[in-house]
């Protein structure tokens, strides 16, 4: 939320820091005190819990309050929360996983494991409560089989395979399996293709793999919870073709990750709704597949293939490998035209790239998320560096030595003809049209007024939360995220678009940057490929398919569809929080 | 030198583009080039992301310039040329993008979180330096960030 | 829900400017024309074409420096003007900011004259947005020893403060009771800033330039926080005191500046209304004080301040008297040589009145030098383009007074320059009116008057 205005508080911070002596203006009786600068809550961190009675405070909602919060959220250093705000509630009630449970009774989440399937095999996943430890503090959170991420689920192309899901965890779920164009009977969205799994219950899906690539499984019901807690995990489908990749010396998965912590305390989760609406739920902390340090040993001249995937609520990465070579080969559903060299990847949730990467020198590599966050206080940018992981690389050289083919950017002339029949539609108008935007209802009055001081500059790319506390305090009661088809006026569920079956569809995306909260969109269609053929006029030269793409701010982004596999799917923004704020929509392909 | 009238030109315009797209730059004229008029606009360089970015955050884009009405260089002295520049607000730091004729124009890449779009004339198409007069200038929509407390409600004016 | 630009409000003048092509003649204002009997206009320059001429003006008081400064606002210049001859001003000099066109901001706003040993100096005040080149910029510091030679003036230095883009809005120059000449400076945070000149001009590191800071000790409720806007620094004999009056957001606030790196709060000024507080001068004795909050329909408030100043009462919250020249509209800033007021009156152009009977303030003179229409000053939202329709902050901006002879000098930000006089007023002397001889004209050979004098009875 970059928002302006983490500035009254900031100036509250400078006025702290003032060296004369100030006296507070001398109050009359009945006077209300002025908020204390050295009191103020917000100023630090503040791990314990405090408990609030439902009507403590004038103005808070009287929703219920019946569990312990966290008070307050965890802020910036140096930026309080708004005084406005101080004290006020999210209307929904707390939910964490587990609640109520020892969690010292919880098994310990253990390290992903591959399950290597062949066609016709049978895989049992279950959902399940895991203790896991972050930076010394255990938490109950989920994981599928008790492993955080999920078993890496590795088939060849072209596999079905059967899927037993088995609900043990305390809320409904299902199963989606991320970017496979399988049966629409078994996309695991319920409401849409099912029903929710309820705890206890289970539920078997028919996967079939028609595309190889890196996709990954995660929950359709509250994914800002069950997501975010750890229900998610990779599956990679192997091409038969031997060289389908430049060889490499090894192949590595990195799942990113982030999550929201207050000292030894996760941040609530709204139970009835969504909290973090305007902005999605960014965490303080950065994971690795589920470890705040992701560590490899490699020799000199390595060249390692990544299969990486973002699988946050609501955080876009930039990563690079510590100056080292990188080469971006495939994304979501396929591989590029043509190989790239890149100085970083940048990937939103959802997305999925693989690239290669050759540490061509000995010593320490460092895995960074590199930013420049703005600190709207000051109006200037902020480098934000965060460690993601060391990459260790021997003097001893490795063999055998893969330089040659990771200096070769191939072209893959198979991708080419593929997307060749669908190139006489990229000029055409488009078929339909969204606009992304918001509207908000009930928000706290402070945040409508500072949300209404704009500035006049709005970040494509929001890349960290400018305002923790504005954020927190908004629910999906109070925000609604909003496709709206240009054509009709027509918003979210209420939009009715049928094409039909083997038709190219052509969709224009475009983000609104006058809405109340501008910021960018990972858009995602299920169970069918795009390309993402121009933004903003320009004509994008090296196409991949795709079924994420983002969307920044005041960006007009057009799409190809090929609506080849028959059903209904979601077309839904993949910020968990915005998708659980309404930012949906359906696309029936008969 | 006469300066009211591009000074508020340029104030005023700074503002009706403040409402605008996050992605326009309007360029306005100097004395040199009175009746010049130009309009940029920011896209992403190309990238396989989409999103191009450096490897330390910042956004890369290419510029779209419109440009009208510019005098031949070399109505203002010993120029062939008008070239654009990405200028870091200090002034310090001119990266050149690439030349400027009336028309469509695409120069490239702008990687500085903050700065100017200034079209110069110079005597070659690739100099090593600017020398020449300003003839249209802008501010990257990320120019207008400002400190909170400029807000005129932190400054006795009330919104 | 509307929606604001965040940037600074009086870049909305840029509207205007454009609004009002050069050479453009003004619409007549209410008949406001011309002045009172007593006055005596003795000269106008335009000073630059354009809709936006002035922004404040500063006026030596040595005898044989007839210099003017009139600061250029979004002409982003300063113009040194001879008024030897007080019938037609000459320009003797002019500077402008390094690439003008690349600047955005309202530019040159404040200007202060100060004297080192034998040298003289005068500081720009500049404001140039984030974004914008020289944003850390707070004032250009210029050698003007040898004037009338435009070929001596020199820039010298120049002050910035990268912590607060934005630069300096208002600034005072003030001859310390230890000796130093001060820079007291306005910045986009709560506090101001205090510099130590004679470090400036010798080339001192940077670093020994900022001496202490003031901060504002009312914050604005509705935000928590907010800086200064103005401020007066004046010695006060009687407690043998250097005293910094501040006028910022959330009121106004008396620090005792004896010890300038470590300033103590005194008393505020703070109730109902005073959240924008503008301006903040105090009469030589520190006994009254005349404020002016930025709001339009708000009168001039004089105030008592002997409760505040004996340590009685930590908050004063109640004026005695008040004064406007038109209800209507709203006044800028002003000068106190005890007991009149200047006062630069926006659309009501050069006013004056006196403090004889604090309680009756009585007009004395007027000069209208807006010659606007009525509410079309700067203002204005996005919704209308930042079309200036009712904003009344137009016309006198600045104001400085000649204490040797009396001569009153004017900023118009539509006109520009002026100079006048006034029947009566030959000179001033607090002496000659039972008071120290204190006001913002600075000796800066000797210091401040530490004797002192009888305070004014009253009730």
């Amino acid at each position: 939320m970059s928002r302006t205005l983490c500035i009254a508080l900031c100036v509250l911070a400078t006025a702290r820091g003032a060296p004369a002596q100030v006296k507070p203006i001398p109050k009359k009786p009945g006077t209300p005190a002025m908020p204390g600068m050295g009191a103020m809550p917000g100023m630090q961190a503040d791990s314990s819990k405090t408990k609030r009675p439902p009507s403590a405070r004038p103005g808070a909602t009287r929703d219920t309050m019946t569990m312990d919060m966290p008070m307050p959220v965890p802020m910036p250093k140096g930026m309080p929360m708004i005084p406005g705000l101080v004290g006020l509630l999210p209307p929904v009630a707390p939910f964490l996983p587990g609640a109520g449970m020892d969690l010292a009774r919880l098994p310990a989440a253990k390290p992903s494991q591959v399950a290597r399937l062949a066609d016709g095999d049978t895989l049992d996943l279950t959902a399940v409560l895991v203790r896991r430890t972050i930076k010394g503090h255990s938490f109950a959170m989920y994981g599928f089989n008790g492993q955080v991420p999920g078993p890496l689920i590795r088939v060849p192309q072209s596999a079905t395979i059967t899927v037993r899901f088995h609900n043990r965890i305390d809320l409904p779920s299902t199963v989606h399996w991320h970017g496979v164009r399988l049966d629409n009977r078994f996309d695991g969205v319920p409401g849409l293709t099912q029903d929710s799994v309820m705890p206890g219950q289970s539920y078997t899906y028919t996967v079939h793999f028609p595309d190889a690539g890196i996709y990954w499984y995660h929950p359709h019901v509250r994914e800002d919870i069950e997501q975010a807690m750890g229900l998610f995990g990779n599956m990679r489908v192997d091409s038969p073709e031997r060289d389908y990749y430049s060889p490499v010396n090894r192949e590595e998965t990195l799942l990113l990750d982030d999550i929201l912590v207050n000292g030894d305390t996760l941040i609530p989760f709204g139970k009835e709704a969504p909290n973090y609406a305007l902005m999605g739920r960014v965490g303080n902390v950065l994971l690795v597949n589920g470890e705040p340090r992701y560590a490899l040993r490699v020799k000199k001249g390595e060249v390692v293939r990544y299969f990486i995937t973002n699988v946050s609520s609501s955080r876009t990465f930039n990563v690079s490998f510590g100056g080292a070579p990188i080469k971006v080969v495939a994304s979501d559903v396929s591989r590029f035209e043509r190989e790239e060299r890149v100085s970083s990847v940048v990937i939103a949730p959802a997305e999925r790239y693989v690239v290669e990467v050759r540490f061509d020198r000995a010593g320490r590599f460092t895995v960074v998320n590199a930013i420049q966050a703005i600190n709207h206080y000051a109006g200037e940018f902020l480098p934000d560096v965060d460690t993601l992981g060391i990459v260790t690389v021997d003097a001893n050289r490795a063999t055998p030595d893969f330089a040659t083919p990771f200096s070769t950017l191939r072209a893959n002339a198979d991708v080419s003809r593929d997307i060749e029949r669908f190139r006489p539609f990229f000029d055409r108008a488009p078929d339909k049209t969204l606009t992304l935007t918001v509207a908000t209802n009930a928000l706290p009055l402070a945040t409508v007024q500072f949300m209404n001081v704009d500035t006049a500059y709005f970040a494509p790319v929001e890349w960290v939360d400018g305002m923790p506390d504005m954020n927190w305090l908004s629910t999906s009661k109070q925000v609604r995220w909003i496709l709206r088809d240009d054509s009709t006026g027509k918003e979210n569920m209420d939009i009715d678009w049928t094409v039909a079956r083997g038709s190219v569809v052509k969709l224009r995306l475009f983000n609104d940057p006058k809405s109340f909260h501008p910021m960018q969109h990972p858009i995602h269609l299920h169970g069918q490929r795009m390309l993402v053929v121009t933004r903003d006029g320009v004509p994008t030269k090296n196409l991949v398919w795709k079924d994420t793409a983002i969307i920044p701010v005041g960006s007009t982004v057009d799409l190809i569809i090929d609506a080849s596999n028959p059903g209904s799917w979601m077309l839904h923004c993949h910020i968990a929080e915005h998708l659980g704020s309404g930012m949906m929509t359906v696309l029936h392909v008969r | 030198m006469n300066h009211s009238a591009w000074i508020g030109r340029g104030l005023l315009v700074a503002f009706v583009v403040a409402a605008g797209g996050p992605f326009d730059i309007p360029l306005f004229n100097t004395p040199k080039a009175p009746d010049a008029k130009g309009q940029a606009r920011l896209v992403f360089a190309p990238s396989p992301f989409g999103i191009a970015v450096t490897a330390d955050g910042r956004a890369s884009y290419d510029i779209q310039i419109e440009a009208s009405a510019l005098p031949a260089p070399s109505s203002l002295g010993a120029y062939s040329a008008y070239v654009a520049w990405a200028v870091t607000t200090d002034l310090k730091t001119w990266n050149q993008l690439g030349t400027v004729t009336n028309g469509h124009n695409v120069v490239g890449h702008a990687e500085l979180n903050k700065f100017l779009l200034v079209i110069t004339a110079e005597s070659s198409a690739t100099p090593k330096v600017h020398v020449g007069p300003t003839v249209l200038h802008g501010t990257s929509p990320s120019g207008w960030l400002q400190s909170f407390l400029s807000h005129p409600l932190f400054r006795g004016i009330p919104p | 829900m509307r929606r604001l630009v965040a940037v600074p409000a009086l870049f909305a003048l840029a509207v205007a400017a454009r609004a009002q092509d050069p050479g453009t003649v003004l619409p007549q204002s209410d008949g406001k024309h011309n002045g009172t009997e007593k006055m005596h206009m003795l000269a106008h320059v335009v000073a630059h074409p354009g809709a936006w001429k002035a922004a404040d003006i500063e006026l030596e008081q040595d005898r044989d420096r007839p210099y003017v400064y009139l600061c250029g606002f979004v002409n982003f210049d300063v113009q040194i003007y001879d008024i030897r001859n007080t019938s037609a001003p000459k320009k003797v000099y002019e500077w402008t900011i390094e690439n003008p066109e690349l600047h955005r901001g309202i530019g040159a706003m404040d200007g202060k004259y100060f004297k080192i040993g034998n040298k003289y100096y005068y500081a720009q005040s500049y404001q140039f947005m984030q974004g914008s080149p020289d944003a850390d910029l707070g004032a250009v510091i210029f050698d003007v020893t040898g004037l009338p030679d435009p070929s001596k003036v020199k820039v010298v230095a120049r002050i910035r403060y990268p912590q607060s883009p934005g630069g300096f809005h208002n600034t005072f120059a003030y001859k310390h009771s230890d000796g130093r000449v001060l820079y007291f400076a306005t910045i986009n945070q709560s506090k101001a800033l205090v510099y130590d000149l004679s470090k400036v001009v010798s080339g001192a590191p940077e670093t020994t330039w900022l001496i202490g800071e003031v901060p504002n000790p009312t914050p604005y409720k509705q935000i928590g926080g907010g800086g200064y806007h103005d401020f007066y620094v004046g010695y006060d004999p009687g407690t043998h005191q250097d005293k910094f009056y501040g006028a910022g957001l959330g009121g106004y606030s008396v620090w005792d500046v004896t010890k300038p790196e470590m300033p103590k709060q005194l008393f505020t000024i703070t109730s109902l209304g005073m959240d924008i507080a503008h301006t903040f001068t105090p009469s030589p004795d520190g006994h009254y004080a005349v404020t002016e909050t930025e709001y339009q329909y708000t009168p001039l408030r004089i105030w008592d301040l002997s409760a505040g100043q004996s340590g009685k009462t930590q908050n004063i919250d109640l004026p005695i008297s008040a004064w406007t020249a038109d209800w209507r509209d709203l006044s800028h800033n002003h000068e106190v040589r005890w007991p009149y007021v200047f006062v630069s009156a926006y659309e009501d152009g050069l006013q004056i009145f006196d403090l004889k009977d604090p309680k009756h303030p009585k007009t004395d003179g007027a000069w209208f030098t807006c010659e606007c229409e009525h509410e079309h000053g700067f203002g204005g939202t996005p919704d209308n383009g930042w079309q200036s329709t009712n904003s009344v902050e137009q016309g006198a901006f600045g104001v400085d007074v000649r204490n040797y002879d009396g001569l009153i000098v004017l900023s118009d930000m539509r006109s520009g320059l002026w100079l006048f006089k006034m029947d009566g007023f030959n000179g001033w002397n607090g002496h000659d009116y039972g008071m120290p001889n204190i006001s913002s004209v600075q000796d800066f050979d000797h210091g401040p008057e530490k004797t002192v004098k009888p305070v004014v009875p009253h009730d």
